[in-house]
């Protein structure tokens, strides 16, 4: 009896908790203006692709360079991006696809694109 | 004196037959009478994870079970990676406790995004020898809440755990199996998970799936097993930049310790991380190597 009472009690907690905190958020519909934020076309270093090697890639990808890539200074992110080696990276063109846990959506994508073919400017 | 001998040895044996028939008939009333003795079937599984996801099985009695699991890099990194063990990898270490060896409780806590879990897990129909009862049907209920931070918020400007609750997510399970030999047990769960927060207003909060287990028993101390999650229900139109979560693992027992080998293409090792946002593809040869070991002990 009292272990059934305590299983009962236990199960309904959780489904008291579970329910209270359950919602149906969608980013996009709390932040309606997050579609027009992400403009690659005007992508810079500072203020784009080192914000998202920052973000996704330092990690791994610092000072000790896992896999044999840095990506800690300019002049290293350069080197990747002038050796195909960070696109390939970042669309799973020929190697494993990076970050291993996540897609970049299209718009970081673009902006790293917009960046290497504007020379790679350290702007 | 013969006829008396007759006389003697007639009833004797009348007696004796008489007796033997009235036991017989006797045994066969209490056959008839007394079911065959019905006892749960054990160890459908040896482990109450599989690879990544949850088999019916709950610890036993007033034993905790502390669980590693560690997943490496990529396997078709080459040699440069030392086939995926340079990393980046991920890591789970979970405790998870039965009173009752019936009614399960487990927390954890997963390096890929920072995921903190905690589950209750109920066995409720057991498996009986005698099949009066076919299958165990245990009752599963997850919870998972990521401390990770926001890593677009630098240039979107917008942070995506504004609320706490956007943290959170959920995993139900109906897990259904049975043990049809010594050797092979097999299972399914029919699974809805539930996320709080997802990205685009057409993705889906709720998503719907079924994730089917095999075990065949090699020797009395290994096992091979697998482990498939079908995505079922249309939750995101970036769903076809996932796969299915698939797994295949060598089970080695000894004595207080279970050793898994993994094969698997699922970087996370929780189900709201596996079955919807598994990222590589099997047929592309993007899998990793990892382990899982669960070490028993007697409170």
């Amino acid at each position: 009896m009292k272990k059934k009472l305590l299983i009962t009690l236990i199960a309904g907690m959780a489904i008291t908790f579970t329910l209270n905190s359950c919602y149906y958020d969608q980013f996009q519909e709390l932040h309606p203006s997050l579609n027009t934020a992400c403009d690659s076309s005007a992508a810079t270093y500072s203020g784009d692709v080192n914000k998202i090697v920052n973000a996704y890639c330092i990690g791994c990808h610092g000072s000790s360079g896992s896999g044999g890539v840095s990506l800690n200074s300019f002049d290293n992110v350069k080197a990747a991006a002038a050796n195909n080696k960070l696109m390939n990276a970042l669309t799973g063109n020929g190697v494993p696809s990076m970050p291993p846990n996540t897609h970049l959506d299209d718009c970081k994508i673009g902006s790293i694109r917009h960046w290497i073919q504007s020379g790679m400017p350290n702007n | 004196m013969i006829k008396k001998i007759i006389i003697t040895i007639i009833p004797v044996i009348c007696f004796l037959f008489n007796a033997n028939a009235q036991k017989d008939s006797m045994l066969d009333a209490l056959d008839r009478q007394t079911p065959p003795v019905s006892e749960y079937v054990d160890a459908t599984f040896k482990s109450s994870r599989l690879v990544n996801f949850q088999t019916v099985e709950t610890t036993g009695k007033r034993t905790l079970d502390f669980r590693i699991s560690h997943r490496f890099g990529l396997l078709n990194g080459g040699i440069n990676t030392l086939y995926g063990l340079d990393g980046p990898a991920n890591l789970r270490l979970g405790l998870e406790y039965s009173y009752d060896g019936r009614l399960q409780v487990g927390i954890g806590r997963t390096a890929y995004q920072k995921m903190y879990d905690g589950f209750l897990k109920y066995k409720w129909l057991r498996q009986t020898t005698d099949n009066s009862m076919p299958v165990t049907v245990t009752l599963l209920s997850c919870m998972y809440i990521t401390a990770d931070k926001d890593p677009s918020a630098a240039f979107t400007g917008f942070y995506h755990y504004q609320y706490f609750t956007s943290r959170m997510s959920y995993n139900y399970q109906l897990l259904i199996a049975r043990k049809f030999s010594d050797h092979l047990s097999l299972q399914l769960a029919p699974t809805m998970l539930h996320y709080n927060l997802v990205e685009n207003i057409t993705d889906q909060n709720d998503m719907y799936s079924m994730v089917g287990m095999a075990r065949y028993k090699i020797n009395k101390r290994m096992a091979l097993t697998g482990e498939y999650a079908w995505r079922i229900s249309k939750y995101s139109q970036t769903m076809s930049q996932y796969h299915n979560s698939a797994a295949i693992c060598l089970e080695i027992e000894t004595g207080g310790h279970v050793f898994q080998i993994v094969l698997t293409n699922s970087y996370g090792i929780l189900e709201n991380q596996t079955i919807a946002y598994t990222q590589n593809d099997w047929l592309k040869g993007q899998i990793m190597l990892g382990f899982n070991i669960g070490r028993f002990f007697t409170l």
